[in-house]
């Protein structure tokens, strides 16, 4: 049998960076991973900072290797290619106790051998990080602390190893490691049964369970304790709040949380630290989650979740000793241990995988490998490149031109090129740690179904056969049977298209008065408008057909006022369309845009007017059409799992309502067989009804607020139709599972929605659907410089639909979300029609001051915020904050004293938050006003 | 006491269709019962109660009371005794991934529900499927076509 010169036992940082490192000398290594992915334990699930080298007691491997790994970490980035940046720490103090603290830090730093630590006033904190806390008095300044992507150190160092003929195993757990002739007798559970390994030498980098590992060969027995600690991480918006990594002095309580920017641009906040019995459960707690945002806040008081985009927890493998212990034990000799490899291990990785290694080759008397390529290169990704990069590389290959994951700009290229490299693709969530897909605001919403069937394709593996991340954690429950052919012929279709169309593409005018961006009922509908003003439209859409939403709402209740007919969604779509005809309107498919941006005064002055750039992308251009005026009617995205702030696991079988819509009725697949739905809103009583149909069982639809907040129709004919209960004021407080989701647990909340101990009940599930809010999806908006109104989410808008940047204009869900589709394309016929007069030069019949419109009693908000006098009707559209009987509806124009100048009112039967309402007043209305407030008169 | 004006035929297309009011229907003796259904006509949601009774002239409705107005009235009386409802549904496509919307071209009998998709579930479809296209007509005897609501080439 086969005897390897060394088996290096897990795939997290160590056993990688052990792995490439033994690649510089000849030696024959095998890793085997029980996991189907690098990185599956506490390598996932830490700071991913990059420590200097003060905490550690001095004398300590803990010392030693910190210091040592820190300093290598700018050359393994640079062959590596992991994003690692040098951002500098801060160890803040709030009281004197703490200062000295600090200081001690700083001694112990020196010791050491940390370079140009100093210790700082809280005048220069201030001046260094605005945006922490004024109760800070000072702070250890620490030059040398960084900050890296853990899992990418430990991937790429895995590529690398491998790409230098290391062999790699996945699925395979070690259950025995034996002492036999010439070295070890590995005992190895896979798919297929147990299998015997020799090797030599062996590398136990087994994490949690490296204790166990160590104690099969060896009477140094040791301890390893399992210590949880919890994180939340923030939106990308918010990782420029903090430059340099933010702890907080250790005090006899423990060591504080930290703040930090993460490599990424996100912001993240944690870990506390909970000692556990199990290993491997890596459940956030309600106590935990609150406790780390509530410790953050002496660091940040302003600190808000409102941009959170996930939570998690990695486990530390504390040991026994407080220290590392590396290396053989005594009575093992060519066992090497990498065990007890808490903080800092990370950064100490590439230090001790440097010793091992030089010891096995020293013990084996193996050379060193000339052939060694320290170098692991990836092309380029489509988001660190400009536009003629995009140019040349949607040249070079059409699938840069496709984006799959719009919030962090991931191209169909960028997840094709990380399927076929040497460490396999063997889940779905290898393919979101390698690019970032799926990591951003949508939290996998939009992008999922799409990235599972390029996975699917580029894997030739069915979706329920896709693993999300351990063996049998399907993402979906069923598939057709011919998917991955089907995918695949489409994908043939589809590229052959884009070959024989690119040219005509590539030679398109780029000149046109209106573009409008996003395809959906108010884009479609703005386009239409704007055509039949006489302008000259174009209309960017991200997907090859057009209707947005409307493609996979299959069931009816659309057009009834725009049409005099109830339709379903598609036939909506196709009846907007078909308005489409025999105007001029150049329809741009699949074309993702990645700037709105108001022409320079210097291009202006050299166009000779006033104009806005619009850029894109597609699988055969990337290029910027020169426009006169832009609609932005770019919808709105679902509010995500990772929104939420649940405690529990983070398993597959989580959807959003809107996600699940889209595997049922654009693929034809199954998301699961035993679903539970958080939130009444109308997509996730339909789904209830649609899930169902197709088989399921839906145990529940649970409401956070006292009232449902859907239509009373969808209801009954999805919920009471058949049997399916509502639970009101009752939320998930907690998600069960360590794959595939299990169950949740439920509470009732009282009034300030907060959890009721004592009313937990445990509902077993294995889907769970998120019908919790939509989001208007404006991040393009603010690029662009315009300004949101913080309670719709959406643009701040005049009576033109213009917002504050001269030329481009919002409607539809990306202004505010709407109810009735028909209210969106009535919006879009009027801001096209606008943006067409704008763009034409027509002058609008109105006054210079323009008067606000604001919100008063009962009403959340009105759109527009704002009315010229003179000109056409305006349709106020607003939303009350609650539930009116019999209410009267007064929109009333003031003078600057409070008179009241004009007034409209209108009477409803019941006025609800969740439906839409509108008054219509005359242009004169608004003469001579200094403001207008819409209000609910009981 | 019931007025004639309430009286509604059992239209011959829903004879022999089982209904949860099948104990209404006792040799010819009349019977008569209440029911409460909530409008879903606008957010009020009133509660509309009536009387189901069989006469002669077939089922009757009387009593209804609750309605805030004349649309609930007339809702909770179709509820009361013909419960209709559209049937939306996504069929597989031969070749294509993405399976055809469908939906019955007018409201069916609410429990004939299942019985309409399971014959939906035998459709074996090629394309072209044009939106408007017949795919199942008169289904399950309703007098009604399932029709395809988009095109799939």
């Amino acid at each position: 049998m086969k005897q390897y010169d060394a088996v290096i036992v897990g795939a997290g940082v160590a056993g990688a960076c052990t792995a490439r490192e033994c690649a510089r000398y000849a030696l024959d290594v095998l890793v085997l991973e029980a996991g189907l992915d690098v990185a599956e334990g506490a390598t996932r699930a830490n700071s991913g900072i990059v420590h200097a080298g003060y905490d550690p007691k001095p004398g300590s491997l803990k010392a030693k290797y910190n210091v040592a790994g820190s300093k290598m970490y700018p050359q393994w980035a640079a062959e590596l290619g992991f994003p690692y940046k040098n951002n500098q720490s801060l160890v803040l103090a709030f009281t004197e106790e703490e200062m000295e603290s600090v200081q001690a830090l700083h001694d112990r730093g020196v010791e050491n051998g940390v370079e140009q630590l100093r210790v700082i006033d809280s005048a220069e904190l201030q001046r260094l990080e605005p945006n922490v806390s004024k109760e800070a008095l000072g702070a250890l300044l620490v030059p040398t602390g960084g900050i890296a992507d853990p899992y990418q150190v430990a991937w790429r160092s895995a590529e690398n190893a491998a790409q230098n003929g290391v062999a790699f195993r996945f699925g395979c757990k070690v259950l025995d490691v034996a002492p036999a002739e010439g070295g070890y007798q590995l005992t190895v559970q896979t798919e297929q049964g147990a299998e015997q390994i020799l090797a030599r030498t062996v590398v136990n980098a087994a994490g949690v369970h490296a204790d166990e590992l160590n104690n099969m060969v060896s009477e140094r027995k040791l301890s390893i304790t399992p210590r949880r600690g919890d994180y939340c991480l923030l939106d990308n918006t918010e990782g420029h709040l903090f430059q340099r990594t933010m702890f907080q002095a250790p005090t006899k309580n423990g060591k504080g949380v930290l703040v930090s920017p993460t490599v990424h641009g996100n912001l993240l906040v944690g870990p506390n630290a909970v000692a556990q019995q199990d290993k491997d459960v890596t459940a956030t707690t309600r106590d935990g989650l609150d406790g780390i945002v509530s410790a953050a806040k002496r660091t940040f008081p302003e600190l808000s979740m409102r941009q959170l985009i996930t939570n998690f927890a990695g486990i530390r493998a504390t040991g026994n000793t407080g220290d590392f212990v590396i290396g053989q034990p005594d009575d093992a000799p060519g066992f090497f241990n990498i065990a007890c490899f808490e903080s800092p291990g990370l950064t100490s990785a590439p230090a001790v995988a440097a010793d091992i290694a030089s010891q096995i080759a020293e013990l084996l008397d193996a050379p060193a490998n000339p052939d060694f390529d320290p170098v692991f290169v990836l092309p380029k990704t489509f988001h660190a490149m400009d536009e003629s990069e995009r140019a040349a590389a949607i040249d070079a290959d059409p699938r840069h031109g496709r984006v799959l994951c719009r919030c962090r700009e991931v191209s169909e290229a960028d997840v094709v090129s990380v399927v076929h490299t040497n460490i396999p693709v063997l889940c779905l969530d290898a393919i979101k740690w390698r690019t970032e897909a799926m990591m951003g605001r949508c939290h996998g919403g939009f992008c999922m179904p799409e990235i599972t069937k390029a996975i699917t394709r580029e894997l030739g593996v069915r979706p329920e056969d896709l693993p999300k991340r351990f063996a049998g954690t399907q993402i979906l429950t069923g598939s057709p049977e011919e998917y991955v052919e089907t995918v695949k012929a489409e994908t043939d279709e589809r590229e052959a298209d884009w070959a024989a169309t690119a040219q005509a593409h590539r030679q398109a005018p780029v000149d046109f008065d209106v573009a409008v961006i996003g395809g959906g009922a108010a884009g479609i509908s703005a386009a239409a408008a704007a055509a039949r003003e006489g302008a000259h439209v174009a209309l960017i859409d991200r997907e090859p057909l057009q209707g947005g939403i409307l493609k996979q709402c299959i069931h009816n209740g659309f057009g009834l006022h725009r049409f005099g007919k109830e339709l379903t969604g598609p036939e909506y779509a196709t009846a907007e369309l078909a308005k489409l005809e025999g105007l001029d309107v150049t329809v741009i498919p699949q074309a993702t845009v990645t700037e709105v941006a108001a022409a320079s005064d210097a291009e202006q002055a050299k166009a000779g007017m006033q104009h806005v750039n619009v850029s894109f992308v597609s699988p055969q251009v990337a290029t910027t059409l020169r426009v006169h005026s832009a609609v932005m009617a770019t919808g709105s995205r679902e509010r995500g799992a990772g929104a939420l702030n649940t405690a529990g696991t983070r398993p597959a079988g989580v959807f959003s309502a809107g996600s699940a819509q889209n595997y049922m009725n654009l693929q034809g697949c199954l998301p699961g067989k035993e679903v539970v739905i958080l939130g009444s809103g109308d997509i996730g009583l339909i789904m209830a009804r649609r899930l169902t149909f197709a088989g399921a069982k839906v145990v529940g639809v649970f409401e956070i607020n006292p009232t449902p907040s859907g239509l009373r129709r969808n209801i009954v004919q999805c919920l009471d139709d058949f049997g399916i209960p509502l639970y009101t004021s009752q939320t998930v407080t907690e998600i069960h599972g360590d794959g595939r989701i299990e169950a949740v647990t439920v509470s009732r909340v009282d009034e300030r929605y907060q959890a009721i101990p004592g009313t937990e009940r445990r509902i077993a599930c294995d889907t769970l659907l998120l019908s919790v809010g939509l989001i208007p999806e404006n991040q393009l908006a603010e690029e662009t410089g315009v300004i949101l109104d913080r309670m719709t989410g959406g643009a701040v808008v005049d009576s033109n639909y213009e917002t504050n940047v001269p030329g481009v204009f919002a409607c539809g869900n990306a202004l505010h979300i709407h109810d009735l589709v028909d209210f969106v394309s009535d919006e879009g016929d009027k801001a096209g029609l606008c943006a067409a007069r704008h763009a034409l030069g027509v002058e609008f019949s109105h006054e210079e001051e323009r008067v606000p419109v604001q919100p008063a009693e009962g009403v959340r908000y009105v759109i527009p915020q704002y009315a010229y006098a003179g000109g056409k009707p305006v349709t106020l559209r607003f939303r009350t904050s609650g539930s009116f009987e019999k209410a009267r509806l007064v929109a009333q124009a003031l003078d600057a004293d409070g008179n009241v100048l004009a007034e409209k009112k209108q009477r409803v039967m019941i006025a609800v938050p969740a439906e839409m309402q509108s008054i219509e007043v005359d242009g004169d209305f608004f003469k001579g006003a200094a403001c207008v407030k819409v209000r609910v008169q009981a | 006491m019931s007025d004639n004006k309430n009286v509604q035929a059992v239209p011959a297309k829903w004879e022999g269709v089982n209904s949860h009011h099948d104990d209404a229907w006792v040799g010819g003796v009349t019977k008569s019962y209440d029911e409460t259904y909530t409008c879903i006509c606008c957010p009020l949601g009133c509660q509309v109660s009536l009387t189901i009774s069989q006469g002669v002239n077939g089922m009757d409705v009387s009593n209804v009371l609750g309605h805030g107005c004349v649309r609930g009235k007339n809702y909770a009386r179709q509820e009361a005794v013909h419960p209709v409802r559209m049937v939306t549904a996504a069929v597989p496509v031969q070749g294509c991934l993405c399976p055809v919307s469908v939906k019955t071209a007018d409201a069916v009998p609410k429990n004939l529900i299942r019985a309409v998709l399971a014959e939906l579930s035998d459709l074996s479809l090629v394309p072209p499927v044009r939106e408007g296209d017949v795919l199942i007509p008169d289904v399950c005897g309703t007098g009604v076509d399932v029709i395809a609501t988009k095109t799939v080439q």
